[in-house]
């Protein structure tokens, strides 16, 4: 079955039929060409497809489309200001925070909600102190990056990069 | 995946309504779960009735003590909840062990509450699982366990009960006590009235990702619908919705390794049964004596009533089928008079003590439920059936013509099971194992006559 549906992809707002079993990751991939999302497990469980939805990270392999009318959406091709890179894709760069760079959109989209996330003040399982103001520690950044796998285990790098980011 | 129709709720009313209305609905919250569940195969709905955009997304203070959450909040939201942390930190604890920070930017609090088991098995449709498949057994007694986890709940006035479930979920206790609560549901066919709550009175987790919770008791927040729950274990409840009757259509899948732990059950039944009685023997006996741990009993049964029947059919025919190759072997048929063919039947009819203890008690057992007293009855006419053919056969070679086929069969039966009854209380008396002969003799004349 088919449903009209309107999405604001990176800036730019997008109207289009979708099966009502796609998912927005699908529907982003396959009929917007939106191919910074990865396509990585297709169960929630390996980041690879974080973007930003409505202002906050998600995955969108779980996410139906139908059920996403009005979202809008920033991937990580979105994130740059023109030529001037995210200050978490520069420090991803600056610390070499990949190898293969499949997970990487992944890995940067969740950076920039997770810092998002520290500076309002929610906090993680790792947080000795509920009630206590956060410090970005690399074990707090482990913990809120744990949802995005990288098979290339370029974790150190990551961390270091969202450390620097995170300043 | 199977095609669905959508459509999104403006009302609370009209969800539930667009749900009941058709059968093969299901609410939408996030989807985290649900669209996970269509992509595995484990459900194929045809509506889906989206719910997450009603405007049950407050978290408010109760005047009298307590939260009241709506069932729309984001696990993210709910976790990092200034009151919730500060007032009811195991929830916010519990919330961050689960899943991942995108899933819980997506996963609705009454989404997390009534997602389906997290039980790797239950997401497996290449394993069998009481969840999935009512009836097809659980995998995970036996099997890896590592991410589940097990609850005590209680009902009020009940004696707390494990309950076995969830797992490393988004709040892995609730989802357990969800997992409690759809076993509640399958149990009882239907929704336990809105407001009941469940009390968990204490909590372990096997899960390295659950933070310690320390056992207390937690009333859930009455967010939805909460479920008053009894003493049940779910895996047991799912298998069958009445004692004793395997649940129509369902196809049972036994692998060859519970097959085998399915006999071992048996056969330590049957000794524990013939040693202490049928009423005194508990699970935990049977399971000892198997070699295994007390699931394994409910992972194949769903109570001793049902493990007894099975013992009893399983037993009943093997003896007759021993029986009827007894009858039928050449020794038997090679004797000449009325006497000695009695004597050569009864040496070779095994006197069989725990047989006949077991049997004793499952007759008794089953005068006591008469929807049990049929299968004893079509056994006992299975019984003179096998008998009687060949005993007429035997007869006519010593000359003499059966003149009443089932009163010979049905006096043939009682006389063996009087008899035996006598010879076993009086095992070294050879008056009474005489006279057990003496009085078969006198039956077969009485129900025969010179050809």
């Amino acid at each position: 079955m088919q449903a009209r549906i309107s999405v604001t992809v990176d800036g730019q707002r997008r109207e289009l039929d979708v099966d009502t079993r796609a998912t927005l990751l699908d529907v982003l991939r396959e009929q917007l060409g939106v191919t910074s999302p990865k396509k990585g497990c297709d169960h929630g469980q390996c980041g690879s497809c974080t973007v930003l939805l409505d202002g906050r990270r998600a995955t969108l392999c779980l996410a139906l489309a139908v059920a996403h009318d009005g979202a809008r959406i920033v991937t990580a091709d979105g994130l740059a200001d023109g030529d001037v890179l995210h200050p978490v894709q520069q420090a991803f760069l600056d610390h070499d925070g990949f190898q293969c760079g499949y997970c990487t959109p992944g890995q940067i989209c969740s950076a920039v909600g997770m810092l998002d996330e520290v500076a309002a003040g929610a906090p993680s399982h790792v947080t000795a102190d509920l009630t206590a103001e956060i410090a970005l520690s690399a074990e707090e950044i482990r913990e809120r990056m744990s949802g995005n796998l990288c098979r290339c285990g370029a974790y150190p790098n990551i961390v270091a990069a969202i450390e620097e980011a995170g300043r | 995946m199977r095609e669905f129709a959508y459509e999104r709720a403006t009302d609370a009313g009209q969800a539930v309504a667009a749900v009941l209305a058709d059968p093969e609905a299901v609410f939408l919250g996030a989807g985290t779960n649900l669209v996970d569940h269509l992509k595995l195969g484990i459900t194929a709905p045809g509506r889906l009735v989206d719910v997450s955009r009603l405007p049950f997304d407050e978290i408010i203070e109760r005047p009298g003590g307590g939260m009241r959450i709506g069932a729309a909040v984001r696990n993210a939201d709910l976790a990092a909840h200034p009151l919730i942390r500060a007032r009811y930190p195991m929830l916010s604890a519990a919330l961050l062990a689960g899943a991942s920070a995108q899933l819980r930017n997506l996963a609705t609090t009454g989404g997390n509450l009534l997602q389906r088991t997290r039980c790797a098995y239950f997401q497996d449709p290449s394993t069998p699982c009481n969840k999935r498949e009512r009836g097809s057994g659980c995998s995970a007694i036996g099997g890896f366990d590592r991410d589940r986890i097990d609850l005590r709940i209680g009902d009020s006035g009940l004696p707390a009960g494990t309950v076995a479930g969830g797992s490393s979920g988004m709040a892995s206790w609730g989802s357990a006590v969800v997992a409690a609560a759809n076993g509640f549901r399958d149990r009882y066919g239907s929704t336990p009235a809105d407001g009941d709550e469940i009390t968990v009175e204490a909590c372990s987790a096997r899960c390295d990702r659950t933070p310690a919770v320390a056992p207390g008791r937690f009333r859930l927040p009455r967010t939805l619908s909460a479920y008053r729950l009894r003493q049940e274990r779910w895996c047991s409840v799912a298998t069958t919705a009445t004692s004793g009757a395997p649940t129509e259509g369902s196809a049972r899948r036994v692998t060859k390794r519970r097959g085998e732990t399915r006999q071992r059950l048996l056969d330590a039944a049957y000794e524990v049964f013939a040693e202490v009685g049928f009423g005194r023997a508990r699970p935990e006996q049977i399971c000892e004596r198997a070699g295994y741990t007390r699931g394994a009993f409910y992972s194949q049964f769903t109570s001793m009533d049902e493990l007894f029947l099975t013992l009893w059919e399983q037993w009943s025919t093997r003896m007759l089928d021993d029986l009827r190759a007894l009858l039928e072997s050449r020794v038997v048929a090679e004797t000449a008079d009325e006497r000695e063919l009695v004597e050569h039947v009864l040496r070779a009819v095994p006197m069989d003590d725990k047989w006949f203890r077991v049997n004793s008690e499952f007759t008794t057992h089953a005068i006591r439920h008469p929807e049990l007293r049929e299968l004893v009855a079509a056994r006992e006419r299975a019984n003179a059936a096998a008998i009687v053919p060949v005993v007429e056969a035997l007869l006519a070679r010593v000359g003499r013509a059966v003149t009443d086929r089932e009163a010979l069969g049905q006096a043939l039966i009682a006389v063996h099971d009087g008899t035996m009854a006598q010879c076993l209380v009086e095992p070294e008396n050879p008056v009474v194992a005489a006279r057990r002969v003496d009085l078969f003799l006198r039956v077969i004349l009485s129900f025969t006559r010179r050809d």
